[in-house]
């Protein structure tokens, strides 16, 4: 009998169990197919939350075998746009990086928290909160925005030394 | 008559009493596949399913009858549906050696514009997309016309290559190198890192089906030729969202791109082979960016892999009754003597039967040799060469053929193992043997075999009628027991041979 997510084995990791990991399935019912964040066992007593997660393998992948999972995240459709977030960084790559806010309130709290001595600034303040809330947000984000600009500064570093040749 | 819908060729099919309409609600997740599944068994009714969510259902709608599987596919033509299958094949060859052009329809005068969905509308899965087979990766678009340009001319190839829907706006489609829409995307659009502009329109006008389904040469306007199938100008209609032109008779064009170095699974899928094939494989994907429809669109599909042993499918009877004739029309073009190729019926293009005027063993080996590198020949494993007075569609009277004449020392030629490109959808390799990953885009190699079973290099063709000491009572035996299984034995050479006496 199959479950309510459906996955290959081709898509699981090396010794998954426990793992935290990020998996395509197809829903069972609608047969839609997206990617989940997920942590998946054999045992559903080992997740908090289990749903049936049925796990296909074989060359025609017609033998079953029963899994669960504890559903982290669900990819929502909304992939990131790599050609836009690369548009993005050329444009403030020429452009002032302040970022312009008028809030009393966020003022008030980031400059508690400077005065406390959590932070040295209030800009030191804003920068590694707004950090901290797009990378648990916004993963993706965050990951392909590292990549892109890991892959930006190794072309810079080449082409430098192509001018010292 | 012409038929200029999918609509239209339904409502011939009811005429003829040939459709089954069922108005109460039917799932698409296997129930629809499997109403379908039944009635190719029983040589049944087409069925269209009339209430399926938001839309309706039409379930191998070209299906033949495995003893004359084009008469459907006549019917769409406006051909008369007792035509043998020589007339059948000669009126079709006529009518595309006289391509038609298209005519270009304004939006207004377009069905398919009646529904029109872009940008954030788009949603894929507003539709009932058949749940085929148990087992399969997804839910599937197999029967339809699948529209891209080539980048450096005005060529445009129509074909079908199945897509599984992913989710609102994505799908995975099954391109396997060699064929002709995907060299366009392998070899051109993703060496140039752009996306194929696509449209896959969806219930088409039977000549238009068909043509999707030949092997029209690469440059050659597929509009006209469905046209030439038609005996009237197509109509076509420009899209919403991309510069290509689409049949606007269409029950639903969905159109986008298929984007570069994007994969996306494709598979596991019941194949026309019979089996349930594996494991799911990279394939190209499609994004979608509109989606036009009718009102109340008509989705048709096949089940695959039902056109095997003694059932017929959409798939299987467009293989003896597009690809048959047009394939004969190819070789003829190209300077071989043939008679006619035919798909063998209970294989749906894994072996092929020509007849042939021109026997000499080195006149077949440069026609093997011409079709085994031709790209719409990629499906096909086997050949068999018959004497032009074969049936090549009578499997009893090819069984005899490879009986009689085919010598298993000398006339079993194969090709070599390690050179000819291999679709890899066959189960008789495993996935090591067809290169692992490089199955997905067809580099997979086997041998391409054929057999000789004509009668040429027999020690006496007549041999097999020359029966100087044969017992009459016996034979006249045989002769009652032949008519009594239903066998025309008016035609059969012993009985000629009997009257002569």
């Amino acid at each position: 009998m199959a479950g309510k997510y459906v996955t290959s084995e081709n898509n699981l990791p090396d010794d998954p169990e426990g793992e935290e990991i990020r998996l395509q399935v197809s829903d069972e019912e609608t047969k839609e197919i997206f990617d989940i964040k997920a942590r998946v066992d054999r045992d559903p007593e080992n997740l908090a939350d289990p749903e049936r997660l049925t796990v296909v393998k074989g060359p025609h992948e017609n033998i079953e075998e029963e899994w669960y999972l504890d559903v982290i995240e669900t990819d929502d459709g909304k992939q990131v746009d790599s050609a836009l977030l690369e548009a993005t960084m050329e444009d403030v790559n020429d452009q002032s990086t302040v970022i312009n806010t008028r809030s009393e309130e966020v003022k008030t709290l980031l400059q508690y928290l400077t005065e406390r001595g959590e932070f040295e600034s209030v800009s030191e303040a804003s920068r590694t909160i707004m950090l901290e809330y797009l990378s648990d947000a916004y993963p993706d984000l965050v990951s392909e925005y590292i990549d892109l600009k890991v892959e930006s500064e190794r072309s810079e570093l080449a082409s430098e030394l192509r001018e010292g040749e | 008559m012409t038929v200029d819908s999918l609509r239209e060729y339904l409502g011939a099919l009811e005429s003829c009493g040939d459709l089954h309409r069922i108005d109460e609600p039917v799932s698409w997740n296997l129930e629809a596949s499997a109403v379908t599944l039944l009635l190719n068994e029983a040589d049944g009714d087409v069925p269209l399913f009339e209430d399926v969510d938001t839309a309706r259902l039409v379930g191998d709608p070209y299906r033949g009858s495995q003893r004359r599987p084009w008469d459907r596919i006549a019917l769409g033509l406006g051909l008369p549906r007792d035509l043998s299958y020589e007339e059948y094949y000669e009126s079709v060859i006529d009518r595309l050696k006289d391509p038609i052009e298209p005519r270009i329809v304004s939006h207004d005068d377009a069905p398919c514009k009646r529904r029109i969905q872009t940008g954030e509308d788009v949603d894929l899965l507003d539709y009932p997309w058949p749940y085929i087979h148990a087992g399969d990766g997804g839910r599937y678009s197999n029967l339809h016309t699948l529209i891209a340009p080539d980048p450096d001319s005005e060529w445009v190839d129509w074909s079908y290559h199945r897509s599984m829907i992913h989710d609102s706006e994505t799908s995975s489609v099954l391109l396997l190198a060699g064929e002709q829409t995907p060299n366009l995307y392998y070899y051109k659009y993703e060496r140039r890192d752009e996306p194929m502009p696509v449209a896959i329109a969806v219930g088409v006008e039977p000549a238009v089906q068909y043509t999707s389904v030949m092997w029209i040469p690469t440059g050659r306007n597929e509009a006209e030729y469905a046209g030439g199938l038609k005996r009237e100008p197509v109509d076509l209609v420009p899209c919403e969202t991309n510069e290509l032109m689409v049949p606007a008779s269409a029950e639903l064009v969905i159109e986008g791109e298929i984007l570069p170095n994007e994969r996306r699974d494709e598979g596991p899928f019941g194949d026309y082979f019979g089996y349930m094939h594996g494991p799911r494989r990279s394939m190209p994907l499609f994004r979608v960016t509109g989606i036009t429809s009718r009102e109340d669109p008509i989705i048709p599909f096949c089940v695959e892999g039902t056109g095997v042993g003694e059932t017929e499918n959409a798939t299987s009877s467009m293989e003896v009754g597009c690809v048959g004739p047009d394939a004969t029309l190819g070789l003829r073009t190209a300077g071989f003597d043939v008679q006619c190729i035919a798909p063998w019926k209970s294989t749906p293009r894994t072996v092929y039967v020509i007849s042939t005027e021109t026997t000499d063993p080195s006149y077949l080996h440069d026609m093997a040799n011409f079709i085994f590198t031709t790209w719409g020949m990629l499906h096909v494993d086997f050949f068999v060469f018959v004497d032009a007075d074969v049936d090549p569609l009578d499997q009893r009277a090819v069984i005899e053929a490879l009986a009689l004449h085919a010598d298993p020392d000398a006339d079993f030629h194969q090709f070599g193992v390690e050179t000819m490109p291999k679709v890899p959808l066959n189960i008789y390799q495993t996935p090591t043997e067809k290169g692992d990953i490089q199955t997905g885009t067809s580099k997979a190699k086997t041998a391409k075999a054929y057999i000789d079973a004509t009668s040429a290099g027999d020690a006496d063709p007549d041999d097999r009628f020359r029966d100087d000491s044969a017992d009459i009572d016996r034979r006249y035996r045989a002769r009652r027991i032949l008519e009594r299984a239903g066998v025309e034995t008016g035609d059969l050479p012993f009985a000629e041979t009997e009257a002569d006496r």
